[in-house]
């Protein structure tokens, strides 16, 4: 690669107006699909989360083998749902906010222990 | 002649010019406002720095084929562009780093974590945290904020912009969060280690390890590119995001600088299956267009327009050496 046209394009100006003009692209989610037998299997998979009573706007995917990945978690992937939620928590405190404990005192966000694996 | 990447554990000195660096790019206002990208509130300058976190939010928020899901494949991660892509942001941030320090020759640093990830025995440190790379003199340790190190809260670091749990940007005005070695499902327990890695090499083992990637180019592929980005196999970068944790985690990662270190020792990775295998990459451009975004000529999402390709930055070692490969 030319690095003079490299160097130009890593200028902050030129990579500030490239994001501006980057569109957002909105989140679309699509079916799995398999053939098997010659058979077109699509499965379509509809989450709804709330925390608190609060729905949570978060993008999930289902992959053909099961697993669960929340576009907000990029490296991560999830045999149950529950945990997925469980590690948003801790991963976004500032969009949970702290409950009560029952010593009257502030629920613990950070977790990493005590942390049970369920079935989603 | 081309700068030479070193091992920050060995070369303090380019540590301490990283850390200034990141610095400076922390401070350098750009003529961009926050209102430019959509993000509410008050409209303030985007620093320089923060918009290689808002590149690495809006390119993985890019969903190929375009009317597709980003969470199945995007347009820097769980496909084949993953490498490329991340190689060219390492250039751009190598480039500001040397523009602010005035020093051409400065390569960015890389964090081999597989030494840190293996057994005490083998010379490691006793764990992972207690590493010298988590020393105050180097990238401080974890917390929330963070409280010791040159990108302390009180020493004046801030996280500006981050994605909330919608994949929204948002403005805030916090420190850097870290948390070490959380048991799953929060975290990983540990760092990939040396044999981790070995066994990524490992194509009399993996045969399909001997290639760049094979279909269905996603999270679900065989080959070398899913091994290391760590949907497949023991976990190697995934593994190290999650281990970091904290704000290494989401998608707003590049806001810790030791995401670039982490990243570039990836890259490193990816030159030593290079020198085993040939500067050769998939998919083509025989493939589908579905896959427009990860195929060898296709534009990376950057400025480069169709100047930038997975094919363009297959070789830069008239730019871009390291001081060892794996």
């Amino acid at each position: 690669m030319d690095p003079k046209r490299l160097a130009e394009a890593a200028d902050p100006e030129v990579l500030g107006r490239f994001l501006v003009e980057l569109p957002d692209a909105p989140h679309t989610h699509q079916p799995r699909v398999d053939q098997y037998k010659g058979h077109r299997i699509a499965i379509e998979t509809h989450y709804e989360i709330t925390v608190d009573g609060t729905p949570v706007p978060v993008h999930l995917t289902v992959g053909n083998d099961g697993n669960v990945h929340c576009h907000a978690l990029p490296e991560y992937e999830f045999v149950s749902a529950v945990d997925m939620v469980r590690v948003l928590i801790d991963t976004y405190p500032d969009d949970f906010p702290a409950v009560p404990g029952p010593a009257g005192g502030t629920g613990d966000r950070r977790g990493g222990t005590g942390l049970g694996v369920e079935g989603g | 002649m081309a700068v030479i990447r070193r091992n920050i554990l060995t070369n303090p000195e380019v540590r301490d010019a990283y850390v200034r660096g990141v610095l400076l790019l922390k401070q350098q206002e750009t003529s961009f406002l926050t209102s430019a990208y959509n993000i509410p509130g008050t409209a303030v300058p985007v620093r320089t720095y923060d918009l290689f976190v808002i590149w690495h939010h809006k390119t993985m928020r890019t969903p190929v084929p375009p009317d597709g899901d980003s969470g199945t494949r995007n347009a820097a991660h769980r496909g084949p562009v993953f490498l490329p892509w991340h190689r060219l942001m390492l250039r751009f941030m190598e480039l500001n780093l040397q523009r602010v320090l005035e020093d051409p020759t400065f390569g960015l640093p890389y964090w081999d974590w597989t030494v840190d990830g293996s057994p005490a025995a083998d010379g490691s440190p006793p764990s992972p945290a207690s590493s010298l790379i988590w020393d105050k003199k180097w990238m401080g340790g974890q917390g929330d904020p963070v409280n010791i190190g040159p990108f302390a809260f009180d020493a004046g670091f801030r996280v500006r912009i981050e994605s909330d749990v919608g994949l929204a940007l948002r403005q805030v005005d916090r420190g850097l969060r870290r948390s070490f070695g959380q048991p799953p499902p929060v975290g990983s327990p540990t760092l990939p280690s040396g044999d981790d890695l070995r066994a990524a090499f490992d194509t009399q083992a993996t045969p399909d390890l001997a290639t760049y990637d094979v279909p269905p180019w996603d999270k679900s592929s065989g080959g070398f590119r899913n091994r290391l980005e760590g949907f497949k196999g023991t976990g190697l970068h995934n593994q190290v995001h999650r281990w970091v944790n904290g704000d290494m985690a989401p998608a707003h990662s590049p806001n810790d600088p030791v995401f670039f270190l982490h990243h570039c020792n990836v890259d490193r990775i990816w030159e030593g299956w290079m020198r085993r295998h040939g500067r050769v990459y998939l998919p083509d451009m025989t493939e589908s267009d579905t896959l427009k975004g990860h195929r060898i000529d296709d534009p990376i999402v950057s400025p480069l327009g169709k100047d930038g390709t997975p094919g363009s930055v297959l070789d830069q070692t008239a730019e871009v050496t390291y001081d060892g490969l794996p």
